[in-house]
């Protein structure tokens, strides 16, 4: 592999002030995507997944605090001025956010809303615009075009809008995309078809993308690496096949075995509040085989016999 | 148990009604006791209006809604509340179904109270306590308010809530589609044992394949407010017969995280 290093991060914190005290949301996270690479994010609501995604994207809310480094192509965009990163968000670093009901304006018809992202990163001509933003929809299977691209958001189905979306973060073709979640809230046959569709334009335009879901079907479909994430940790990060076929940490054991077509082999209780992160090892009041240890030794990851493949247990590979 | 007979329910839209919108259209199927039937189907093709025509909230347009030989919609007060405890449902988002107002425990109680189950206070909270550990949740829940619980125990506690009247039919719609994957498996395992002990039948309206396949032992498929096939498992996801149905398990096939690793 001798494609460059587009995403680098370096020992990221993101913390966020509460009423009496501070919450880690993700802790100590080293990653790096290289151009043209899927990464999947997996992991349960409340771990972190989206305050890193939002951190990549300097979308994170006020009362919230970074440290570390995320490195865009060697150049720290942590500290970059927002004058200067308002240049890339969008043209080169794109997102495609979870909720489609609620991301596009309500007020502004679909198609001018794509419209909006041409103008502003490639070029100012509107009809040059309205031609790229038809040429997108038809590559994402919409139908009566070009009627409806004048439709308002409210006239569309969740997966079309979900599709607008698709379309409007890769309008400008973006080298690295954020994609939170893009399957939530839609049934069987849509999220089939948004997913398919989104492997397209990736593949079409070779772009990079971190994706973020907690479904491993759409993981196993679109990634080329997997990382695993429990309380805010990395716990296990490797390539998608071996993590999936072999999974190393127990909570990655755990979530496979609880998928419905392995019976529903469910961990016991519950992933801890990040307000009350547990000593040791994060996950082990829920680990089978934790022994005194666990309760102590918070573990490094640490890696296994295969290439690239890391797992966060003090027996991993044993 | 419960019988529906051509049950077609329509809306009326546009300024004089003149729109008519048919979401589910004469529709004949039933539920036995200890049965458990999925219903598949597509956003918008009428599952959660069978819900919920089923547990009285909507009136059907044409037909019956049988239940153990009396129409639901005939009956007298009194039936209605024999009814509306023998048949739960159980909705997508446990968050929006308490009353914010309310204390956990309260919310608990009520039902209880409401049916006259219990007969004092110390009765009541000895009841509730040996429910919450059976439910492996702990105590301090109870004096909580719902948006201080996430959405796994909230989602607990509508189950538990339900379990504590003894129905004979539970309807669950869509009850997980809002939670991961492993607390996903936690309630399902959980509401699989509580009907394995006590005999209840299920309706269980979804979306997903794969906790269908894994729940029920027959399966209606639905699509634009009919119904296309009704089967046992095994025949709908190894010989299905409609062409829509052959669609959507074909897809499964795409998504095989099959785990290598058994416990």
């Amino acid at each position: 592999m001798d494609s460059k290093i587009l995403i680098q991060t370096d020992h990221l914190y993101v913390q966020f002030a509460i009423p009496n005290g501070k919450v880690c949301a993700v802790n100590d996270l080293n990653l790096s995507i290289k151009e043209g690479e899927v990464l999947c994010l997996v992991g349960e609501s409340g771990c972190g997944k989206s305050a890193f995604g939002n951190s990549i994207l300097r979308l994170l809310p006020d009362n919230a605090t970074l440290q570390g480094h995320i490195y865009y192509y060697g150049k720290d965009i942590v500290r970059m001025p927002e004058k200067e990163f308002r240049l890339l968000r969008g043209k080169e670093i794109a997102c495609i956010p979870q909720s489609a009901a609620t991301s596009l304006n309500p007020l502004i018809e679909c198609g001018k809303q794509v419209d909006e992202v041409y103008l502003l990163h490639k070029e100012k001509n509107k009809s040059a615009a309205r031609k790229n933003t038809l040429r997108l929809f038809k590559m994402l299977g919409l139908p009566r075009l070009p009627e409806l691209a004048g439709d308002y958001p409210h006239e569309l189905s969740g997966g079309m809008k979900q599709r607008v979306l698709v379309a409007m973060g890769t309008a400008a073709e973006p080298k690295f995309i954020v994609v939170d979640e893009p399957t939530k809230g839609l049934d069987w046959a849509r999220k089939h078809e948004v997913i398919e569709r989104i492997g397209y334009m990736q593949s079409m335009h070779n772009s990079a993308m971190l994706l973020i879901t907690h479904d491993f079907s759409v993981a196993e479909l679109l990634s080329d690496r997997i990382a695993i994430m429990y309380a805010g940790e990395v716990v296990e990060h490797g390539e998608t096949k071996q993590v999936l076929q072999k999974p190393q940490h127990p909570y990655t054991k755990g979530i496979i075995s609880a998928l419905p077509q392995n019976g529903f082999k469910a961990i016991e209780g519950f992933s801890p509040a990040l307000t009350e992160i547990p000593s040791g090892c994060r996950f082990h009041p829920r680990c089978p085989n934790a022994t005194c240890e666990c309760t102590v030794q918070h573990p490094e990851l640490q890696k296994i016999n295969e290439p690239n493949h890391v797992s966060r247990c003090l027996y991993a590979g044993v | 148990m419960l019988e529906f007979k051509n049950v077609t329910k329509q809306y009326h839209s546009g300024v004089f009604g003149t729109y008519i919108t048919k979401a589910v259209d004469s529709v004949s199927f039933s539920i036995d006791a200890n049965e458990r039937i999925g219903l598949l189907g597509e956003s918008g093709c009428g599952k959660s209006t069978i819900a919920r025509l089923a547990t009285k909230l909507l009136y059907p347009s044409k037909g019956n809604i049988v239940f153990n030989g009396n129409d639901i919609n005939r009956m007298s007060a009194g039936e209605i509340k024999e009814y509306r405890r023998d048949v739960q449902i159980v909705f997508q988002n446990p968050q929006q179904i308490f009353n914010p107002r309310m204390k956990l425990y309260d919310t608990i109680a009520e039902p209880l109270r409401l049916y006259k189950l219990t007969k004092c206070p110390k009765e009541e909270k000895e009841k509730i306590d040996e429910y919450m550990s059976m439910f492996g949740l702990t105590d301090d829940i109870l004096s909580r308010y719902p948006k201080e619980i996430s959405g796994g125990q909230a989602q607990r506690i509508a189950i538990m809530r339900i379990i504590m009247l003894e129905p004979k039919l539970i309807i669950a719609d869509e009850p997980t589609t809002m939670l991961d994957v492993s607390v996903q498996a936690q309630i399902l395992r959980l509401l699989q044992n509580i009907m394995d002990v006590n005999k209840t039948a299920l309706l269980f309206v979804s979306h997903d394949l794969d906790v269908i396949r894994a729940m029920c032992q027959k399966i209606i498929v639905m699509k634009d407010g009919r119904i296309l096939e009704i089967n046992t498992t095994e025949e709908v996801f190894e010989h299905p017969k409609d062409e829509y149905t052959k669609f959507l398990v074909g897809k499964t096939n795409l998504y095989n995280v099959q785990s290598v690793f058994t416990a």
